[in-house]
């Protein structure tokens, strides 16, 4: 499995504070160039709208809305997304973001590592999506 | 036109055109036989056509194209005043009847009076009267009975008549029909008529040579002696030309052209005589024949009568010779209108008598095809005549009035004492002289002032002094004189042997008997002077004799037979025998010498001769042959003087003329009186067998009906036993006339209150008037209908009385009371009630809505409840689509499926679904329905009631869970972010432990908070302290203020965090690890900013520590989280904390 480069902005959008550091510890651990958390969608606009970012990890459920609402203005920078939610099943959301992968609360290392790993391949275009 | 108002039978028709005219009537299933007939029609066969069809008037006749593509004859359909052209097919056209008349064919527009519509009849008539013996009709396939009477007119002037065999038609009713009438030449299949409608007409002049023949002239009396043979009918004194002409006409369907083979057929074959009378019969009669002479007959003869004080007790017409008896009816129609007008009292009997049989059996019957009723006057039409389809017949009262019977004119005794004699068209067809024997007859039988009534072309025979006119042109007489000259006796033996060869052959055959031919002078001159003799028969018995033969034979007593063999003398008796034998054997006679016959006187000499004589006897004359020897005895007696004896003689003489003359005269006149007694004893015969016969009629239809009575009666008894209906009928008085075993449980019947008044009886029920309902029901023919109950027990009856209603004349009043016993059915009502209102009760208890809808009619029925749940006016509670209008849009489609399923499919319907109300609430109602399928169609039956709160706490259920199970995996997240950074901080494994378990313990504390929580999103502050202290502080410890602050459920995790560090701090470090330490919190919220002071007391603090030893972290990151911030300000006596985090509401 490819590793990651170093050249990687990561968006942590996560409203739990513990789960964000730990996945700031992580990703860190992965070796990403920069990492930045967001606790709210509002937060997250702020961060988007300052830099772009290569891969963003989103929390579903915002305490000010879905985290979905953001995936347009992702798309367009071709970051690549990953959801990482307590919800487990969220089959529609799978069908309706093809380019974006899933993970579920808690999810180990491994699992994030792969899923960005899809993700980015996704993003970039190396891995064909169902959108075509 | 009227029906056969000139079809007199035997009106010679002299034929308009001089060639054959066929008309042709068909209905349904005729133009296949009408193509069949006309395409073997020759080109040149001489004989025009004309078709008339049974159409549509709105309808297009197609026949003109097909006929005229089957034939080559021109075929054109017949505009009014077309002229009848050989060799021509013409065709009736829709909407139009045809007639033949003045040498032209007219169109007659349809009418339809009362339905008749008899388009073939009419034109044939006007046929048979424009052709006569050159006109033919033909009847084809078809529905119905047109054309049966047509045929007869046809018949009646001479024409041919076929019909067409049914088993070729389509439909066999026309033809059938015709066939019934007996009025048919030939019966064939479509494809042979007009061969043999040539074949006819051609041989037809050969017809007029053989009805002018001599020969067949000359064998008319054999032939009626045949006749009267087979059939026992005598036509000897019908008009010959007539006769000539019938039996002309019935050779030629025969194909016969000599005479003698005819005569050989009517020996030979049974059923040629019986044909032949048909045609000698045809039986044209009708009702009110020539109505303005019947109106004179009413106005002139039946009115007098009835008013006359003579006729009082009884009236009495004869109509002889009324075939199927219209006559007779139409005669009985009008007396009896007349008895009624002027209020007649006495009995009015009309006989009617003709000697066919088959005629006066149809008569007695008296019905009649529909198409007759254009004969009656209107105002009989309704009172006199039971309409059927197709065919009427004579009201009972009118028939009751006429007495049919068998009877001949010539050979029976007449009736007597009659008012009035009808005979219209019968003395037509018999011999003037046969009329003169008839009108006397006609005068016997008619009373004093009695009425004579004829036919249009009939009279009185010149006998004026029998009958004066009292309208000639209606041809009514009236009888004058008083005594009647039957001179020729009665019976009217007016037929026996009169005819010529008739008697000579009559001659003939009497050959065999005996007859004194002799005249008295004769006989005088024979005895004086003729020998004796004698003729005996071959056994000697003496048959004849003649002259004095006490020479020669013996005169013996007591013997019946006269045997010559025992009377001949001796001498003679000894030979006589001899000679008898010799000359039958030889066959020619002899004679015998020298016979010496002895007698007491003497003996003589005689000579016998014998001869054969014609009849096969043997004549033996005795011849003297010498003198006679005398032989006296002393016997004898010496006689007295010439002159005195001849003197007393002649005085003997004398006496005995006067008295022979004495004798006669009063022999004759006693038989005279015979002969009257015998007359009148002959008319009360025939009246009597009449009436008899009658009777005997009458007998039979009654007991027809006691049969149909006795049965009713069965009928009746077993009904009334069985039934548990409780019945009383009542006659006029309310008398009891029967009831059933069932009613007396509403009144005390018992058997012998038949014929009591039912209110004599006590009666049972509460509450009711019983004789007025009575009464009501017997005088006012009303009904009463009423649930009544018994006095005593709780028993319920549905009662009705009724009117009686009877269907005969007997109409006799009364009523019929009818008890059903309906206690159970009250019982179940009562307990349905109840049911019901129980029913109700829940639903309305439960607030469920009940509708029902059929999809068949589309009815819908909402109650009230459901009105209010779909909030829908009242005004629209049978709108079902009212109801659907108010679910939500989403929700609608599938509820519609649903619905569906059930009303096509009978699935049952279960759905939940939302509805709006006007003011924008939102419901959840649940749907469930049945379908019933009932006699009156399909049902949906169902209910709906209000879910709102259960599913609203269904969604709050489920978004607790989500939430839950959010929780829980957030929860499982944050932990293993814990030991990550508690692996950070820690050097040692049991380190790590002991740490993370009691970081995990005190999240744990913090969570505590949330299980008995209603509210999901706020939690109290004091208590996530309370908690959170608990298990590592007393009371003495901590101080905490009284008041509180509510957190937002997501805080808990990191502010929970926090405490724990903060505590762990103090317990490990802080205030708390001294003996007498505190903690003092304390907390405030301003605007978004919630400040906690963390003050603690009794520590001795040395300078500050280092910060991030304790979980700095762990804050560091939970703060941001929380929107925000610590302050460690480490006083002398212990750590001061302010915290401050920013509330999201």
């Amino acid at each position: 499995m490819p590793n990651f480069s170093r050249d990687l902005d990561v968006l942590i959008l996560e409203d739990e504070a513990l789960i964000s550091f730990d996945l700031e510890l992580l990703i860190s651990s992965c070796g990403a160039k920069s990492v930045v958390c967001a606790f709210d969608i509002e937060q997250a606009r702020e961060a988007l709208a300052q830099q772009t970012f290569d891969i963003a990890v989103l929390d579903l459920n915002l305490p000010d809305g879905e985290s979905t609402v953001l995936v347009p203005d992702l798309r367009k920078t071709n970051t690549a997304i990953v959801f990482h939610s307590g919800h487990a099943e969220r089959a529609d959301l799978m069908e309706r973001y093809p380019y974006a992968e899933f993970t579920a609360k808690p999810a180990a290392v491994q699992t994030f590592k792969s899923a960005f790993v899809t993700a980015l391949a996704k993003a970039q275009g190396a891995l064909p999506t169902a959108e075509g | 036109m009227d029906h056969d108002r000139k079809g007199d039978p035997d009106q010679i028709v002299q034929p308009m055109f001089d060639f054959p005219i066929v008309g042709v009537g068909a209905s349904a299933g005729g133009l296949e036989a009408m193509s069949t007939v006309f395409a073997t029609a020759e080109a040149d066969a001489g004989m025009a056509y004309v078709v008339i069809q049974h159409l549509d008037p709105h309808h297009k006749s197609l026949l003109t194209e097909l006929l005229s593509r089957v034939t080559d004859l021109p075929v054109q359909q017949i505009e009014e005043g077309d002229l009848v052209e050989r060799d021509n097919v013409y065709i009736a056209p829709p909407g139009f009847m045809i007639e033949l008349r003045d040498g032209r064919l007219h169109l007659v527009p349809l009418e339809e009076p009362r339905g008749v519509r008899r388009p073939i009849d009419e034109f044939m008539r006007s046929l048979a009267q424009a052709q006569g013996e050159m006109g033919c009709g033909v009847i084809l396939s078809g529905t119905g009975t047109d054309g049966s009477l047509g045929l007869r007119t046809i018949r009646s002037t001479g024409g041919l008549c076929i019909a067409q065999d049914p088993s070729t038609a389509k439909y066999d009713g026309m033809p059938n029909a015709a066939i019934s009438t007996g009025q048919l030449d030939l019966i064939l299949p479509p494809d042979r008529m007009l061969p043999e409608i040539s074949r006819f007409f051609t041989q037809s002049k050969d017809r007029w040579i053989i009805g002018q023949s001599r020969e067949l002239y000359n064998r008319l009396p054999i032939i009626c002696e045949l006749i009267n043979e087979k059939t026992g009918l005598d036509f000897t004194g019908y008009k010959s030309p007539t006769l000539l002409r019938r039996i002309a006409r019935r050779m030629q369907i025969l194909h016969l052209s000599k005479v003698e083979d005819y005569v050989d057929r009517l020996r030979q074959v049974d059923d040629e005589a019986e044909a032949l009378i048909e045609e000698l019969l045809i039986n044209v009669t009708a009702f009110f024949r020539d109505p303005e002479y019947f109106e004179k007959l009413r106005t002139e003869v039946i009115e007098p009568m009835v008013k006359d004080p003579a006729s009082q007790n009884e009236i009495r017409v004869w109509v002889p010779g009324c075939s199927s008896g219209q006559e007779p009816y139409t005669i009985a129609m009008l007396l009896n209108e007349a008895a009624r007008e002027y209020k007649y009292r006495g009995r009015i009997q009309v006989f009617a008598t003709d000697i066919d049989r088959a005629m006066i059996e149809i008569a007695r019957e008296g019905r009649y095809s529909a198409a007759a009723i254009g004969d009656l006057p209107e105002r009989f039409r309704d009172s006199f005549i039971i309409g059927n389809t197709g065919s009427f017949q004579i009201a009972p009262r009118i028939r009751d009035m006429v007495r049919f019977s068998v009877h001949s004119l010539i050979k029976d005794p007449p009736f007597s004492k009659l008012d009035l004699i009808s005979c219209r068209n019968l003395l037509i067809y018999m011999e003037s002289d046969l009329q003169d024997k008839v009108i006397p007859l006609f005068h016997y039988a008619l009373r004093p002032d009695g009425y004579l009534f004829l036919g249009p072309s009939e009279g009185i025979s010149k006998k004026t002094e029998l009958f004066r006119a009292l309208n000639q042109k209606a041809r009514i007489f009236k009888r004058v004189g008083h005594n009647s000259p039957l001179s020729s006796g009665v019976p009217l033996t007016l037929f026996s042997a009169t005819s010529r060869e008739a008697k000579k052959d009559k001659a003939q055959r009497n050959a065999g008997r005996f007859e004194h031919f002799d005249s008295p002078n004769l006989t005088a001159i024979r005895e004086a002077f003729a020998p004796p003799f004698v003729i005996v028969d071959k056994d000697g018995h003496i048959h004849e004799s003649s002259g004095e033969l006490s020479v020669y034979l013996q005169s013996v007593h007591g013997e019946s037979k006269q045997l010559i063999g025992i009377l001949a003398r001796p001498g003679l008796a000894e030979v006589v025998g001899e000679v008898i034998e010799t000359t039958i054997a030889r066959g020619e006679g002899i004679a015998m010498e020298g016979i010496e016959v002895t007698s007491p006187f003497g003996v003589q000499k005689i000579t016998l001769y014998s001869r054969m004589t014609a009849d096969h006897n043997v004549a033996l004359v005795f011849i003297d042959d010498g003198q006679f020897k005398a032989q006296y005895s002393s016997k004898f007696v010496q006689r007295t003087p010439e002159d005195s004896r001849s003197a007393r003689l002649e005085n003997d003489l004398s006496k005995l003329r006067y008295e022979l003359r004495i004798t006669v005269e009063e022999l004759e006149t006693a038989n005279e009186e015979l002969k009257s007694s015998n007359e009148e004893m002959m008319s009360m015969n025939e009246e009597l067998q009449s009436a008899n016969e009658e009777l005997e009629t009458a007998n039979e239809e009654l007991k027809t009906k006691l049969d149909e009575i006795a049965i009713a009666n069965d009928d009746l008894d077993n009904i009334l036993r069985s039934t548990q209906l409780g019945i009383v009928v009542l006659d006029q008085d309310a008398r009891v006339r029967v009831f059933t075993n069932a009613a007396t449980a509403a009144f005390r019947l018992q058997a012998g209150d038949v014929g009591r008044q039912l209110t004599d009886v006590r009666s049972l029920i509460d509450k009711v008037d019983i004789k007025s309902v009575i009464d009501r029901a017997i005088n006012e023919k009303k009904s009463y209908v009423q649930i009544v109950r018994l006095e005593n027990e709780a028993r319920y009856f549905m009662m009705r009385c009724l009117p009686y209603k009877s269907t005969s004349h007997l109409d006799s009043g009364g009523a019929v009371i009818v008890l059903n016993d309906v206690s159970e059915l009250k019982l179940l009502e009562a307990s349905l009630g109840l049911k019901s209102e129980r029913l109700a009760f829940a639903l309305s208890g439960a607030k469920i809505g009940v509708w029902e809808y059929a999809p068949e009619t589309q009815e819908f029925i909402s109650d009230e409840r459901l009105l209010d749940l779909f909030d829908v006016q009242l005004s629209d509670s049978h709108d079902m689509e009212a109801f659907f209008d108010k679910v939500l849009t989403e929700d609608l489609a599938e509820l519609r499926s649903k619905f569906e399923k059930t009303v096509t499919a009978g699935l049952p319907f279960e759905h939940q679904f939302r509805v709006r109300t006007q003011r924008g609430e939102t419901r959840w109602i649940k749907g469930l329905g049945r379908r019933f399928d009932s006699e009156e169609g399909p049902r949906l039956i169902g209910v709906n009631y209000d879910i709102t709160a259960q599913q609203e706490a269904s969604i709050r259920q489920d978004l607790l869970v989500r939430e839950m199970n959010h929780r829980v995996k957030n929860l499982f997240a944050v932990i293993s972010a814990l030991t990550t950074i508690t692996d950070m901080e820690s050097e040692t494994k049991p380190e790590l432990v002991s740490t993370l378990k009691e970081r995990i313990a005190g999240l744990g504390r913090a969570y505590e908070l949330t299980q008995n929580n209603r509210d999901l999103r706020m939690v109290s502050l004091r208590s996530l302290l309370v908690n959170m202290f608990r298990p590592v502080t007393t009371d003495n410890n901590v101080i905490l203020p009284d008041s509180d602050l509510p957190l937002p459920t997501a805080t808990l995790t990191p502010l929970g965090l926090i405490l724990h560090e903060l505590l762990t701090n103090a317990i490990k470090y802080g205030s708390l690890a001294q003996p007498h330490g505190y903690l003092e919190i304390d907390y405030s919220r301003e605007g978004k900013l919630l400040t906690l002071n963390w003050s603690e007391h009794g520590a001795k603090v040395d300078g500050e520590p280092d910060k991030s030893g304790f979980g700095s972290r762990l804050i560091t990151q939970s703060l941001r989280q929380l929107g925000g911030d610590i302050e460690f300000d480490w006083k002398p006596d212990g750590l001061n904390i302010r915290l401050t985090i920013t509330i999201r509401d």
